[in-house]
């Protein structure tokens, strides 16, 4: 093999090293709002004979 | 120049006359009587639609302006069609389409108990549905609810318990996270024959504090004490009944703001 055809080793590492990162970062993100639904009161429910549901209240266009 | 300036006065006014007699529903809309209320915008409202609604839309309707008209309409809260509850519906010539109750009913009287529906499928929501029906017009967006009452509410959870036949008590615990605005419930009892002798259900809260009870009526709508139903803290609703064939359920409406 010649010298100029050989695997640049070096920066398939950095590719690999950035990915990672990138990758890692794209995961935290997706997974910090799982879950967590601030619009919701917590209610702790004692069997499933109670049921909740939520919902937005938007001020309307022609108020604003 | 006195004449060019004449004219062009002229004109502008003459402008300005059409957007006059067009419906602007931040003038016309009863912001200050409305409470809880459902609203959507339709598409391209003719005078066909309009002249649909004036005929099938209400069951009352109260003096209204040339662009806009305000009626009312009567809904049941349970199957076997009592229990009525009065919504009054707002139509604008721009298209705005605003359901609501007033300023002094409860918003727990949105609450359907009527069978096979889900907990979001509330009378206010029925009701918007049936009259954009009448109307005839598309929907340019899906409906939204808001608390003219609560303007700083962003939220509403609805909560429903039931306690069955042969059952006597159940209870749930909720925090209100942000700020509180309102806590409602509406009270109900299926399957007894009322009378002021006997007590169907009653609803309690924190530490068996009494809120309310039914006895000759099988809807009640009212508020919980705002001093005691606060934010941020747990508190434990309390649902109990007599040990017999009926049912209880309540549904307790929270208006909030989270942080």
């Amino acid at each position: 093999m010649s010298e100029n055809k050989k695997i640049p080793v070096r920066l398939i590492v950095i590719i690999m090293i950035l990915t990672a990162l990138v990758g890692g970062f794209c995961l935290f993100a997706a997974n910090s709002g799982r879950g967590r639904d601030i619009g919701t009161p917590a209610v702790e429910e004692n069997n499933s004979s109670q049921t909740a549901n939520s919902l937005d209240l938007v001020k309307p266009e022609f108020l604003k | 120049m006195k004449t060019k300036l004449a004219v062009s006065v002229l004109l502008a006014v003459f402008a300005a006359l059409p957007l006059a007699v067009v419906a602007d529903a931040t003038i016309t809309f009863p912001k200050d009587d409305a409470g809880m209320a459902a609203y959507v915008k339709l598409n391209q409202l003719s005078q066909v639609n309009f002249d649909n609604a004036c005929q099938s839309l209400f069951e009352n309707a109260a003096p209204s302006g040339q662009t806009y008209m305000i009626g009312t309409k009567n809904y049941s809260a349970t199957d076997d069609g009592t229990n009525k509850v009065e919504f009054h519906i707002y139509l604008g010539t721009d298209g705005w389409l605003v359901v609501y109750l007033l300023r002094n009913q409860n918003p727990s009287r949105i609450v359907n108990w009527q069978s096979g529906h889900p907990l979001s499928e509330t009378l206010l929501k029925i009701a918007t549905e049936d009259a954009i029906d009448k109307i005839g017009a598309s929907v340019a967006e899906t409906m939204k609810y808001y608390d003219f009452s609560n303007p700083d509410a962003t939220k509403m959870t609805l909560i429903r318990e039931t306690v069955e036949p042969g059952q006597t008590a159940d209870d749930f615990s909720v925090t209100v996270p942000g700020n509180l605005y309102r806590a409602s419930y509406s009270l109900a009892s299926f399957g007894g024959a009322y009378n002021s002798q006997t007590v169907f259900a009653s609803l309690y809260m924190d530490n068996n504090q009494f809120v309310d009870k039914i006895t000759d009526t099988p809807i009640i709508w009212g508020d919980y004490d705002e001093s005691i139903f606060t934010a941020q803290t747990s508190h434990t609703v309390i649902l109990n009944k007599r040990n017999d064939n009926t049912t209880a359920r309540v549904t307790t409406l929270l208006f909030y703001k989270p942080i």
